[in-house]
Protein backbone atom coordinates (compact mmCIF):
# COMPACT_ATOMS: atom_id res chain seq x y z
CA UNK A 1 0.00 0.00 0.00
CA UNK A 2 1.77 3.31 -1.05
CA UNK A 3 2.00 5.39 1.83
CA UNK A 4 -0.66 8.40 2.35
CA UNK A 5 2.19 10.92 1.44
CA UNK A 6 2.96 9.52 -2.00
CA UNK A 7 1.64 11.26 -5.01
CA UNK A 8 -0.33 9.88 -7.24
CA UNK A 9 -2.80 11.25 -10.47
CA UNK A 10 -6.30 9.48 -11.25
CA UNK A 11 -7.68 10.95 -14.32
CA UNK A 12 -11.18 9.72 -15.10
CA UNK A 13 -14.50 10.89 -16.49
CA UNK A 14 -16.72 10.89 -19.98
CA UNK A 15 -19.00 13.43 -21.53
CA UNK A 16 -20.18 14.94 -18.48
CA UNK A 17 -17.06 15.74 -16.43
CA UNK A 18 -13.39 14.63 -16.39
CA UNK A 19 -12.13 14.61 -12.29
CA UNK A 20 -8.64 14.40 -11.83
CA UNK A 21 -8.18 12.74 -8.59
CA UNK A 22 -4.87 14.04 -6.67
CA UNK A 23 -3.71 11.66 -3.73
CA UNK A 24 -0.92 12.49 -1.26
CA UNK A 25 1.62 16.10 -1.67
CA UNK A 26 0.84 18.04 -4.89
CA UNK A 27 4.28 19.93 -4.08
CA UNK A 28 7.21 21.29 -6.22
CA UNK A 29 8.26 17.66 -7.14
CA UNK A 30 4.79 16.30 -8.16
CA UNK A 31 3.25 19.75 -9.57
CA UNK A 32 4.64 19.25 -12.69
CA UNK A 33 2.71 16.07 -13.43
CA UNK A 34 -0.59 17.87 -12.70
CA UNK A 35 0.23 20.94 -15.26
CA UNK A 36 0.80 17.67 -17.86
CA UNK A 37 -2.30 16.22 -17.35
CA UNK A 38 -4.09 19.28 -17.28
CA UNK A 39 -2.37 20.55 -20.78
CA UNK A 40 -3.73 16.98 -22.52
CA UNK A 41 -7.21 17.03 -20.72
CA UNK A 42 -8.91 19.33 -23.64
CA UNK A 43 -8.27 16.79 -25.73
CA UNK A 44 -12.07 14.99 -23.69
CA UNK A 45 -13.64 17.57 -24.52
CA UNK A 46 -16.04 17.13 -21.07
CA UNK A 47 -17.87 19.87 -20.16
CA UNK A 48 -16.98 19.88 -16.55
CA UNK A 49 -13.33 19.87 -15.10
CA UNK A 50 -12.94 18.83 -11.40
CA UNK A 51 -9.83 18.93 -9.34
CA UNK A 52 -10.10 16.03 -7.08
CA UNK A 53 -7.98 17.28 -3.47
CA UNK A 54 -9.76 14.98 -0.99
CA UNK A 55 -6.93 12.90 -0.63
CA UNK A 56 -4.33 15.65 -1.11
CA UNK A 57 -2.73 16.07 2.14
CA UNK A 58 -0.44 18.87 1.05
CA UNK A 59 -0.28 21.38 -1.62
CA UNK A 60 2.21 24.00 -2.19
CA UNK A 61 2.45 27.28 -4.34
CA UNK A 62 3.36 25.38 -7.45
CA UNK A 63 0.53 23.34 -6.88
CA UNK A 64 -2.14 26.04 -6.50
CA UNK A 65 -0.62 27.72 -9.43
CA UNK A 66 -1.07 24.37 -11.21
CA UNK A 67 -5.06 24.20 -10.04
CA UNK A 68 -5.40 28.18 -10.75
CA UNK A 69 -4.09 27.76 -14.54
CA UNK A 70 -6.50 24.34 -14.91
CA UNK A 71 -9.06 27.15 -13.75
CA UNK A 72 -8.41 29.95 -16.01
CA UNK A 73 -7.92 26.99 -19.09
CA UNK A 74 -11.50 25.86 -18.01
CA UNK A 75 -13.02 29.16 -18.07
CA UNK A 76 -11.12 29.83 -21.34
CA UNK A 77 -12.90 26.64 -22.97
CA UNK A 78 -16.46 28.20 -21.30
CA UNK A 79 -16.44 25.14 -19.53
CA UNK A 80 -17.22 24.38 -15.75
CA UNK A 81 -13.68 24.28 -13.61
CA UNK A 82 -14.29 23.02 -9.38
CA UNK A 83 -12.30 21.22 -6.83
CA UNK A 84 -13.14 19.50 -4.05
CA UNK A 85 -12.30 20.27 -0.20
CA UNK A 86 -8.77 18.95 0.59
CA UNK A 87 -7.55 18.38 4.08
CA UNK A 88 -6.46 21.25 6.78
CA UNK A 89 -2.90 22.29 4.93
CA UNK A 90 -5.05 22.73 1.75
CA UNK A 91 -8.09 24.54 2.62
CA UNK A 92 -5.41 26.74 4.43
CA UNK A 93 -3.77 28.03 1.05
CA UNK A 94 -6.61 28.44 -0.39
CA UNK A 95 -8.38 30.30 2.05
CA UNK A 96 -4.90 32.63 2.87
CA UNK A 97 -4.43 33.09 -1.07
CA UNK A 98 -8.21 34.30 -1.42
CA UNK A 99 -8.13 31.29 -3.76
CA UNK A 100 -11.40 29.61 -2.33
CA UNK A 101 -13.59 33.07 -3.26
CA UNK A 102 -12.33 32.54 -6.71
CA UNK A 103 -12.87 28.75 -7.06
CA UNK A 104 -15.83 26.62 -7.23
CA UNK A 105 -15.53 24.51 -4.14
CA UNK A 106 -17.42 20.92 -3.92
CA UNK A 107 -17.68 18.81 -1.19
CA UNK A 108 -17.79 15.63 -4.07
CA UNK A 109 -16.94 15.34 -7.44
CA UNK A 110 -20.23 13.95 -8.28
CA UNK A 111 -21.53 17.37 -7.70
CA UNK A 112 -20.07 18.83 -11.10
CA UNK B 1 14.80 34.69 20.74
CA UNK B 2 18.04 36.20 19.18
CA UNK B 3 19.73 34.39 15.77
CA UNK B 4 22.74 33.24 17.89
CA UNK B 5 20.56 30.37 19.87
CA UNK B 6 21.82 27.48 18.81
CA UNK B 7 18.76 25.30 17.16
CA UNK B 8 16.94 22.64 18.22
CA UNK B 9 16.95 20.96 14.92
CA UNK B 10 19.77 21.36 11.89
CA UNK B 11 19.32 19.91 8.83
CA UNK B 12 22.16 19.62 6.10
CA UNK B 13 20.57 19.00 2.38
CA UNK B 14 20.67 19.97 -0.88
CA UNK B 15 18.62 22.11 -3.08
CA UNK B 16 16.40 19.47 -4.60
CA UNK B 17 12.59 19.06 -4.52
CA UNK B 18 12.94 15.61 -3.10
CA UNK B 19 15.02 17.12 -0.09
CA UNK B 20 11.73 19.26 0.95
CA UNK B 21 10.01 16.42 1.15
CA UNK B 22 12.66 16.01 4.37
CA UNK B 23 11.96 19.42 5.45
CA UNK B 24 7.95 18.63 6.03
CA UNK B 25 8.69 15.05 7.57
CA UNK B 26 11.16 16.28 10.32
CA UNK B 27 8.36 19.41 10.95
CA UNK B 28 5.76 16.63 11.23
CA UNK B 29 7.43 15.16 13.85
CA UNK B 30 8.33 18.22 15.47
CA UNK B 31 5.13 19.16 15.43
CA UNK B 32 3.57 15.83 16.82
CA UNK B 33 6.48 16.58 19.87
CA UNK B 34 5.29 19.79 20.65
CA UNK B 35 1.65 19.13 20.77
CA UNK B 36 0.89 21.26 17.86
CA UNK B 37 -2.78 21.70 16.39
CA UNK B 38 -3.42 20.33 12.66
CA UNK B 39 -3.58 24.31 11.58
CA UNK B 40 -0.33 25.03 13.55
CA UNK B 41 1.41 21.79 11.85
CA UNK B 42 0.22 22.83 8.60
CA UNK B 43 1.74 26.12 9.25
CA UNK B 44 4.80 25.39 9.81
CA UNK B 45 5.37 22.90 6.83
CA UNK B 46 3.71 25.16 4.45
CA UNK B 47 6.17 28.15 5.64
CA UNK B 48 9.49 25.78 4.96
CA UNK B 49 8.14 24.48 2.02
CA UNK B 50 8.00 28.14 -0.06
CA UNK B 51 11.45 29.09 2.01
CA UNK B 52 12.73 25.53 0.58
CA UNK B 53 11.28 25.80 -2.89
CA UNK B 54 12.59 29.41 -3.11
CA UNK B 55 16.07 27.61 -2.63
CA UNK B 56 15.68 24.74 -4.98
CA UNK B 57 14.33 27.24 -7.91
CA UNK B 58 15.99 30.54 -7.29
CA UNK B 59 19.23 30.51 -5.02
CA UNK B 60 21.84 28.78 -7.76
CA UNK B 61 21.93 29.05 -11.77
CA UNK B 62 19.67 27.39 -13.48
CA UNK B 63 21.97 23.94 -14.10
CA UNK B 64 23.37 24.39 -11.03
CA UNK B 65 22.81 23.25 -7.44
CA UNK B 66 23.87 23.68 -3.51
CA UNK B 67 23.49 23.64 -0.43
CA UNK B 68 19.94 23.99 1.42
CA UNK B 69 20.01 24.28 5.54
CA UNK B 70 17.32 24.79 7.67
CA UNK B 71 17.00 25.39 11.61
CA UNK B 72 14.40 25.46 13.85
CA UNK B 73 15.07 26.65 17.26
CA UNK B 74 12.26 26.90 20.26
CA UNK B 75 11.63 28.37 23.50
CA UNK B 76 8.78 29.04 25.76
CA UNK B 77 6.14 29.85 23.54
CA UNK B 78 8.20 30.79 20.08
CA UNK B 79 9.50 28.42 17.52
CA UNK B 80 11.86 30.22 14.10
CA UNK B 81 12.54 28.24 11.37
CA UNK B 82 15.05 29.88 8.96
CA UNK B 83 16.19 28.55 5.56
CA UNK B 84 19.37 29.89 4.37
CA UNK B 85 21.58 29.13 1.17
CA UNK B 86 25.05 29.44 -0.22
CA UNK B 87 23.90 31.05 -3.49
CA UNK B 88 23.69 34.04 -5.20
CA UNK B 89 21.42 35.91 -3.54
CA UNK B 90 18.14 37.44 -3.85
CA UNK B 91 18.96 40.88 -5.64
CA UNK B 92 20.96 38.83 -8.67
CA UNK B 93 18.11 37.60 -9.81
CA UNK B 94 16.02 39.56 -12.71
CA UNK B 95 11.98 38.72 -12.76
CA UNK B 96 11.20 36.71 -15.85
CA UNK B 97 8.97 38.76 -18.39
CA UNK B 98 5.70 37.49 -18.03
CA UNK B 99 6.56 35.93 -14.80
CA UNK B 100 3.65 35.46 -12.24
CA UNK B 101 4.08 37.50 -8.97
CA UNK B 102 4.48 35.19 -6.43
CA UNK B 103 2.40 33.43 -4.55
CA UNK B 104 4.86 31.86 -1.93
CA UNK B 105 5.89 35.12 -0.31
CA UNK B 106 2.56 36.55 0.44
CA UNK B 107 1.96 33.10 1.97
CA UNK B 108 5.07 32.79 4.21
CA UNK B 109 4.00 36.12 5.66
CA UNK B 110 0.49 35.15 6.03
CA UNK B 111 1.04 32.07 7.50
CA UNK B 112 3.47 33.05 10.39
CA UNK B 113 4.02 36.23 12.99
CA UNK B 114 7.11 37.72 11.58
CA UNK B 115 9.31 36.99 8.07
CA UNK B 116 12.37 38.48 7.47
CA UNK B 117 14.33 37.68 4.97
CA UNK B 118 18.14 39.09 3.97
CA UNK B 119 21.77 37.92 3.38
CA UNK B 120 22.87 34.82 4.34
CA UNK B 121 26.17 36.08 6.63
CA UNK B 122 27.92 32.91 4.24
CA UNK B 123 26.78 34.19 1.27
CA UNK B 124 23.24 33.49 -0.23
CA UNK B 125 20.26 34.20 1.42
CA UNK B 126 18.40 33.31 4.83
CA UNK B 127 14.72 33.42 5.59
CA UNK B 128 13.58 33.54 8.94
CA UNK B 129 9.96 33.09 10.16
CA UNK B 130 8.69 33.37 13.50
CA UNK B 131 5.56 31.25 14.81
CA UNK B 132 3.82 31.93 18.71
CA UNK B 133 3.04 27.99 19.61
CA UNK B 134 1.64 26.81 22.83
CA UNK B 135 4.04 26.80 25.96
CA UNK B 136 6.29 24.02 25.52
CA UNK B 137 7.13 21.25 28.03
CA UNK B 138 9.71 22.27 30.03
CA UNK B 139 11.54 18.98 29.26
CA UNK B 140 12.00 19.78 25.97
CA UNK B 141 14.08 23.24 26.77
CA UNK B 142 17.30 23.04 26.95
CA UNK B 143 19.71 25.67 29.24
CA UNK B 144 22.42 25.32 27.25
CA UNK B 145 23.22 22.37 24.30
CA UNK B 146 26.82 21.45 23.34
CA UNK B 147 26.57 21.65 19.82
CA UNK B 148 29.63 19.52 18.83
CA UNK B 149 30.86 20.60 15.26
CA UNK B 150 30.48 17.73 13.02
CA UNK B 151 33.93 16.16 11.26
CA UNK B 152 33.96 16.91 7.56
CA UNK B 153 32.30 14.51 5.75
CA UNK B 154 33.13 14.11 1.84
CA UNK B 155 31.44 17.58 -0.14
CA UNK B 156 29.66 15.55 -2.37
CA UNK B 157 27.66 13.61 0.62
CA UNK B 158 24.71 16.08 0.35
CA UNK B 159 24.78 16.18 -3.37
CA UNK B 160 24.37 12.45 -3.88
CA UNK B 161 21.75 12.18 -1.85
CA UNK B 162 22.84 12.16 2.01
CA UNK B 163 21.60 14.19 4.63
CA UNK B 164 22.59 15.74 7.89
CA UNK B 165 20.87 16.20 11.16
CA UNK B 166 21.91 17.73 13.86
CA UNK B 167 19.44 17.58 17.63
CA UNK B 168 18.90 18.27 20.37
CA UNK B 169 17.93 17.50 22.87
CA UNK B 170 17.04 13.59 22.67
CA UNK B 171 13.68 13.70 22.19
CA UNK B 172 13.92 15.71 19.34
CA UNK B 173 16.14 14.05 18.03
CA UNK B 174 14.48 10.60 18.00
CA UNK B 175 11.45 11.93 16.30
CA UNK B 176 13.37 13.80 13.93
CA UNK B 177 15.59 11.30 12.69
CA UNK B 178 13.18 8.65 12.36
CA UNK B 179 11.14 10.58 9.95
CA UNK B 180 14.53 11.92 8.10
CA UNK B 181 15.75 8.08 7.80
CA UNK B 182 12.21 6.81 6.61
CA UNK B 183 12.31 9.46 3.45
CA UNK B 184 15.64 8.23 2.73
CA UNK B 185 15.20 4.62 3.23
CA UNK B 186 12.01 5.39 0.93
CA UNK B 187 14.38 6.73 -1.54
CA UNK B 188 16.43 3.66 -1.47
CA UNK B 189 13.58 1.71 -1.65
CA UNK B 190 12.91 -0.06 1.19
CA UNK B 191 9.66 -2.16 1.70
CA UNK B 192 7.16 -1.44 4.58
CA UNK B 193 9.09 -3.91 7.05
CA UNK B 194 12.43 -2.28 5.92
CA UNK B 195 10.93 1.04 6.51
CA UNK B 196 9.94 -0.26 10.43
CA UNK B 197 13.52 -1.29 10.72
CA UNK B 198 14.58 1.79 9.99
CA UNK B 199 12.31 3.30 11.97
CA UNK B 200 13.34 1.51 15.16
CA UNK B 201 17.19 1.68 14.87
CA UNK B 202 17.02 5.24 14.60
CA UNK B 203 15.02 5.80 17.48
CA UNK B 204 17.19 3.56 19.22
CA UNK B 205 20.41 5.37 17.76
CA UNK B 206 19.00 8.93 19.12
CA UNK B 207 17.95 6.96 22.21
CA UNK B 208 21.12 5.94 23.00
CA UNK B 209 23.22 9.14 22.27
CA UNK B 210 20.93 10.95 24.25
CA UNK B 211 21.55 8.79 27.38
CA UNK B 212 25.60 8.13 26.62
CA UNK B 213 25.60 12.44 26.86
CA UNK B 214 22.38 14.09 27.83
CA UNK B 215 23.55 18.00 27.06
CA UNK B 216 25.51 16.96 23.75
CA UNK B 217 23.53 17.45 20.34
CA UNK B 218 22.90 14.08 18.17
CA UNK B 219 24.38 14.79 15.06
CA UNK B 220 23.92 11.88 12.25
CA UNK B 221 24.95 11.87 8.71
CA UNK B 222 22.10 9.69 6.77
CA UNK B 223 23.30 7.80 3.18
CA UNK B 224 21.48 6.03 0.87
CA UNK B 225 24.16 3.63 -1.00
CA UNK B 226 23.71 1.00 -2.85
CA UNK B 227 20.83 -1.13 -1.55
CA UNK B 228 21.60 -0.10 2.08
CA UNK B 229 21.22 3.26 4.09
CA UNK B 230 24.27 4.75 6.45
CA UNK B 231 23.53 6.64 9.60
CA UNK B 232 26.88 7.96 10.52
CA UNK B 233 26.98 8.89 14.21
CA UNK B 234 30.06 10.62 16.17
CA UNK B 235 29.71 8.47 19.15
CA UNK B 236 29.78 5.29 19.80
CA UNK B 237 27.02 2.99 19.49
CA UNK B 238 26.99 0.26 21.88
CA UNK B 239 23.42 -0.98 22.86
CA UNK B 240 22.01 -0.54 19.01
CA UNK B 241 24.28 -3.77 17.70
CA UNK B 242 23.14 -5.84 20.98
CA UNK B 243 19.16 -5.26 20.10
CA UNK B 244 19.13 -5.50 16.30
CA UNK B 245 19.64 -8.58 14.85
CA UNK B 246 19.65 -7.25 10.77
CA UNK B 247 22.03 -3.74 11.24
CA UNK B 248 25.88 -4.12 11.18
CA UNK B 249 27.71 -1.14 13.08
CA UNK B 250 30.97 -0.53 12.78
CA UNK B 251 32.53 1.55 15.19
CA UNK B 252 35.69 3.39 13.73
CA UNK B 253 37.53 5.89 14.77
CA UNK B 254 35.60 9.14 15.58
CA UNK B 255 32.54 7.80 14.31
CA UNK B 256 30.01 4.91 14.14
CA UNK B 257 28.08 3.43 10.86
CA UNK B 258 25.30 1.65 11.00
CA UNK B 259 23.97 -0.30 7.81
CA UNK B 260 20.41 -1.36 7.05
CA UNK B 261 20.37 -3.58 3.80
CA UNK B 262 17.25 -2.92 1.68
CA UNK B 263 14.34 -5.12 2.83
Amino acid sequence: MPAPDEFALDVAGGDERTVIRVSGELDLGSAPQLEAAIAAEPARSARSLVIDLRETVFMDSTGLRAVLAAARQARESGRRFAVTHGGEQVQRIFSVTGADSRLEVLADPEDA
Amino acid sequence: MSGSVEPNLSLELWSRAGDVVIVRQALAGLAELLSLDASGAADLATVATEACNNVVVHAYAPDGSGPMNVEVAFASTQLVITVSDLGHGMTARAKEPGEAGGLGLPMMAALSSSLEIGANPGGGTRVSATFEIPAIDPDLVIEQTLWTKRPALAEDYLASGGAILTAAPGAVAAVTLARVARVLAGRARFTADGLEDVDRVSRRIADEVASERPNRALTCAILVAERELELRTFARLESVERAERDVEVFNEAGYTRTTLAVR
